[in-house]
């Protein structure tokens, strides 16, 4: 063990990270404060355990030095696959969706661990692979190896995950440096996806794509990829839609329309909305939200547990729980910057751009302008894996941020 | 491993930062205005629909007050009943509750059904039922099906002066009567209690809302009295069954103070009226109105009693129009003229009087006014003005044509020559008691004016008396004591167009009694009877009836008039004033125009007018046989012994006999026949 030098921490970016999860602890408190049931009253404590067991995670691996990784990131890279194949066939399944093993008092998801190891599988690829704006071929396997987790957790099935993937993909594509209309002709398939409800639409859109293409030429490879992707995204979406879970369909209908079913899937959309709406400015004060203590709210201390936060402490406490989110990604990205190491630079980049998702995605759904994904709030949601997997990533960054100067 | 130089795209690094920069500050910028637009600009919105959410507001009803009649009888009370709900959802099989429900209750299954198919989650199945019927359909024991206590107004003896109380809905709230006039004090003031309930209905104190109280609404006690007014209901129906009249209408009322007493409008086969027609209704009221014209010669000196006019033999000739009288006579006393009612010789008075001043009495006697009673829906009556009345107008007026009046305002014209010539405003509303039946407003009697003097009211009284004891109201003379009364017959004015309806006439009588001292002043209307029609024959009898059975109830209304104005005059003054009570008559006098200070001063009065009459049979029972019943009951009342009765007229028998001597508590019996 070296001796502790204070030097070397990103004390920002920690301490916004232990801040955050201080916040989670008292939310899940409060949130459960007014729970009959013992086991639900003693969560925070179950979740101050888990920070603790996430803290000491840290601690070791803020140790490892980031080349270790990147050498074994393809072995990550491949293990996570396995362990997601093995998850299909073997793991536990709950409410229709096999997401994790279950390993005694613990479950392990897979699904977090490829979080991890996609981040660095792509960044070592990227930082390796010869990138040139004429010849994508390294786009295609980029993408090859974010579509081959997607697929496996698209069949558990868990949507919010695969979406990570997707984004991962997008983001360190961008961060190595793909013109953004390449990004633009890649987002494509999902313009395809929109528009497959209707056959015209859909025909209109692809007649659009291909002009482009033809304008852009991007080569053969890159544009029968694209054509084909958005062929099948077109012919298959509404085979898929049918295929889709109930429960899946409705959070995507209730996002668009969440008065539709305001028993239903909208339930929660519009809940969090009141109990946020509801506390105005200053909020209620600390154990005084009426909404999530009474019950109206469901899931309020693990995917909503903002909603907890913005009906207690108001647009005030929002905006400083946004404020140090900020802090935390605004020293994840300087990192991503300064990293003179080409991977660490992409790894720090993809971990900062997952918990940016992670964050918008989960405010988004909150306040009711991103749909109901179920992807947790980093830090502050209830759910030991998602804390453990998040100090996990702040362990690396702070592990590159002590080697920043190191190629 | 340095694969810097792999970095094809490194100079736009910088640029891509800037980017992702710019980009996060807009995807922050989203978030903190969407909050704001939450939390700040639809807080409100979102407040509301939480309070609505999580606060549960109970309705604490407050306790409707209590209408007593002047004994304290109650005529309006609460009962607690049980009242059943559904809750749909959680029934199991609507088809088998509603069977077992109508089973028990008077509804059809499908319509029972139909309410728990609605998309609510609370119906009523059936509101205040029955205690029986409650504990019924509690016995099925269905699931899905709730009771709770509501309480439910009940008119307990009998619907008794129904018209005058009127009724509630079912949610208490007076819909007619004294129930709606006075709804605003019976009603109280409901309170609430705010519970917090969570998602799933239970109930949690996250923060203590402040409880506030209902306050029980208060309660009336009514110049009414329950039994005469019982006697009223019976007697009017009676009449007006008996004779296939369109209907009936009685007041009673204490001249003295213009309480209210009874009061009753019957018509056959008519539901509860929402007016009061006793004093919405304007009708002629024929001959009762000649006690204006009467009142107004004497107190102008303008006839002596004894004074002669010619009634032309019933037949009177004023310009193209001719009067008429039942009974055709010659030369009349001017006494005998109202004894009879003669319309000839009293309209010959009125020409004397003159327009201005028969006009005059009549506004004296309260016409052409509202009696500011204490109920709503009252009517002014109308006399046109005397510079409009032609001769024959004039005639007409005085013989009771032409004008209209309510009931009330003649019944009160007739209260105040029985209490000497003072106009009383009549009232309702004796006492209004607080939760705790504590009085916390007393009504006071209140003189409006004086009408005619106490002279003219007296040789008034004694034409009145005269009139029934000899007149036209002899059908309503009573051999135990004297009544004052005068008889009406108005023909019945076309309802909405100029006229009268051929053979139509309304019957009345007005009187009091007794005629000394008056107690009670009644008035009885016969709207169109069949058959016979003189005020005399229809409405007279059904005045006598209700005196005869007033004054034979064991404790009648009379002595309790006189008791509760605590004033000495337990002794009823009117029967035939011997020498030996003619003192004890006039203390009676002396003592109501001075009021003492009350029972002490009463009581050794009492003692006094024992020791002066009767001072010989003080300590033994008194012979009672062959004395009327009034003055069986007088001289008992005056020993302060208690009695029981039976019958009316005559005492036959008595238990213990006179001369027993007189232990603490003797109680004396004796029962009563008519002479034959």
């Amino acid at each position: 063990m070296k001796a502790f030098n204070p030097k070397s921490w990103d004390w920002f970016l920690v301490g916004s990270a232990l801040l955050l999860s201080l916040i989670g602890v008292l939310l899940i408190y409060s949130a459960k404060f007014n729970t009959v049931s013992l086991a639900d009253k003693e969560l925070y404590i179950k979740q101050t355990m888990w920070l603790g067991l996430a803290l000491l995670v840290f601690l070791v691996t803020k140790e490892i030095p980031p080349k270790l990784h990147e050498a074994l990131a393809y072995f990550y890279y491949a293990a996570g696959v396995l362990l997601l194949l093995l998850l299909l066939a073997f793991g536990a399944t709950k409410m229709g969706a096999t997401r994790w093993f279950a390993l005694g008092n613990f479950n392990l998801q897979p699904g977090e661990i490829m979080k991890i190891a996609l981040i660095m599988a792509l960044s070592r690829f990227l930082v390796y692979s010869k990138r040139s704006p004429r010849d994508l071929t390294w786009v295609l396997i980029s993408a090859l190896l974010a579509l081959v987790p997607v697929a496996l957790v698209l069949k558990q099935p868990d949507l919010g995950t695969s979406i990570v993937f997707v984004v991962l993909l997008f983001a360190m594509l961008f961060w190595a440096g793909l013109p953004y209309y390449f990004l633009l002709l890649l987002i494509t398939p999902i313009f395809s996806l929109v528009t497959a409800f209707h056959w015209i639409s859909w025909g209109l859109f692809f007649v659009a794509l291909l002009v482009f293409l033809y304008h852009l030429r991007p080569g053969l490879w890159f544009s029968s990829f694209l054509v084909i992707t958005n062929l099948a995204c077109g012919v298959l979406t509404p085979l898929v839609w049918h295929r889709l879970h109930d429960y899946q369909k409705l959070r995507i209908i209730s996002f668009l329309n969440p008065g539709n079913d305001p028993l239903g899937a909208g339930y929660q959309i519009i809940q969090s909305q009141v109990a946020i709406g509801s506390g105005g400015l200053l909020g209620k004060g600390f154990l005084h939200g009426t909404q999530n203590k009474l019950e109206f709210l469901p899931e309020q201390h693990t995917d909503f547990v903002f909603s907890v936060l913005g009906e207690e402490f108001g647009l005030v406490g929002g905006i400083i729980l946004l404020a140090i989110f900020a802090l935390f990604l605004f020293r994840a990205i300087g990192i991503a910057y300064k990293s003179r190491n080409r991977w660490a630079s992409f790894a720090a980049w993809g971990i900062a751009s997952y918990f940016a998702f992670q964050i918008f995605i989960n405010l988004g759904m909150t306040v009711g302008i991103m749909p109901v994904t179920g992807l947790p709030l980093p830090f502050v949601s209830y759910g030991g894996s998602s804390l453990l997997v998040s100090w996990i990533m702040v362990g690396i960054l702070q592990a590159i941020y002590s080697k920043r100067y190191e190629y | 491993m340095i694969v810097k130089d792999q970095n094809i795209f490194l100079n736009s690094s910088k640029k891509r930062v800037r980017l992702i920069f710019i980009l996060g500050m807009t995807f922050w910028l989203v978030l903190i205005l969407r909050l704001f637009y939450i939390q700040v600009l639809n807080s409100g919105f979102y407040q509301q629909k939480a309070s609505k959410q999580t606060l549960l507001t109970i309705n604490l009803p407050a306790e409707r007050g209590i209408i007593y009649d002047r004994n304290g009888e109650r005529l309006a009370l609460n009962l607690p009943c049980e009242s059943f709900f559904a809750v749909p959802d959680s029934i199991r099989n609507p088809d088998v509750t509603a069977y077992k429900l109508s089973s028990v209750l008077n509804k059809s299954a499908s319509a029972i059904k139909q309410d728990f198919l609605k998309p609510t989650q609370f119906s009523w199945v059936e509101r205040q039922v029955e205690k029986n019927q409650a504990s019924l359909i509690k016995k099925l024991n269905l699931k899905g099906i709730y009771s709770r206590t509501e309480v439910k107004r009940v008119y307990p003896q009998d619907n008794l002066a129904r018209d005058l109380i009127g009724f509630t809905d079912i949610d208490n709230k007076g819909l007619a009567g004294i129930e709606l006039a006075y709804d605003s004090i019976l009603a109280g003031k409901d309170g609430k209690a705010i519970l917090q309930k969570d998602a799933l209905g239970r109930g949690y104190e996250l923060k203590p809302y402040p409880i506030v109280k209902s306050s029980n609404g208060k309660s009336l006690v009514l110049t009414l009295d329950s039994q005469l007014q019982w006697i009223l209901e019976v007697e009017l129906k009676k009449a007006v069954d008996s004779t296939s009249s369109q209907s009936g209408m009685g007041i009673f009322i204490d001249p003295h103070t213009g309480e209210i007493l009874a009061c009753d409008y019957y018509q056959p086969g008519k539901d509860v009226p929402f007016k009061n027609r006793v004093i919405a209704d304007q009708l002629e009221p024929g001959s009762t109105f000649k006690i204006v014209v009467a009142a107004a010669a004497l107190e102008q000196n303008l006839k002596k009693p004894e004074d002669l006019i010619y009634a032309e033999m019933g037949k009177y000739k004023i310009g193209k129009h001719t009067l008429h009288d039942v009974k055709k006579k010659g030369w009349l006393t001017f006494r005998e003229a109202v004894v009879h009612s003669s319309n000839i010789a009293i309209s010959k008075v009125a020409k004397e009087v003159g327009k201005d001043l028969l006009y005059d009495y009549a506004k004296r006697f309260g016409f052409c006014e509202p009696t500011s009673i204490d109920l709503p829906g009252e009517s002014k009556g109308y006399i046109s003005s005397p510079s409009r009345w032609s001769e024959i107008g004039l005639a007409n007026i005085a013989i009771g044509q032409g004008v209209a009046v309510t009931p009330l305002q003649l019944i009160r014209a007739y209260a105040a020559l029985a209490n000497g010539g003072i106009l009383m405003k009549p009232y309702m509303i004796k006492t209004i008691l607080d939760e705790n039946d504590e009085p916390i407003m007393q009504f006071q009697p209140t003189p409006v004016k004086r009408a005619i003097s106490q002279q003219t009211a007296s040789v008034l009284t004694d034409f009145l008396q005269e009139a029934v004891e000899s007149g036209s109201g002899q059908n309503a003379k009573l051999s135990d004591f004297s009544i004052a009364g005068k008889t009406g017959t108005a023909q019945k004015a076309k309802v909405g167009s100029r006229g009268y309806e051929i053979g139509k006439y309304i019957a009345s009588f007005v009187g009091f009694f007794p005629s000394a001292n008056p107690q009670i002043v009644g008035l009885i209307l016969i709207d169109s009877p069949q058959g016979e029609h003189l005020g005399g024959h229809v409405a007279a009898p059904v005045f006598k009836k209700i005196v005869t059975k007033l004054v034979s109830l064991p404790e009648n209304p009379i002595r309790k008039l006189q008791t509760q104005k605590e004033s000495f005059t337990r002794v009823e003054p009117d029967f035939q004033p011997e020498e030996s009570k003619v003192g004890l008559v006039n203390l009676v006098y002396a003592e109501e125009e001075q009021p003492q200070p009350k029972v002490m001063k009463t009581a050794s009065v009492t003692k006094e007018s024992q020791v002066t009459t009767e001072n010989s049979e003080k300590m033994v029972v008194p012979n009672l046989v062959g004395l009327t019943a009034r003055e069986a009951m007088a001289i008992l009342n005056n020993k302060k012994i208690s009695f029981q009765f039976s019958g009316s007229g005559l005492v036959s028998k008595q238990i213990p006999k006179a001369g027993s001597p007189l232990q603490g508590k003797t109680k004396v019996y004796f029962e009563c026949q008519n002479p034959k």
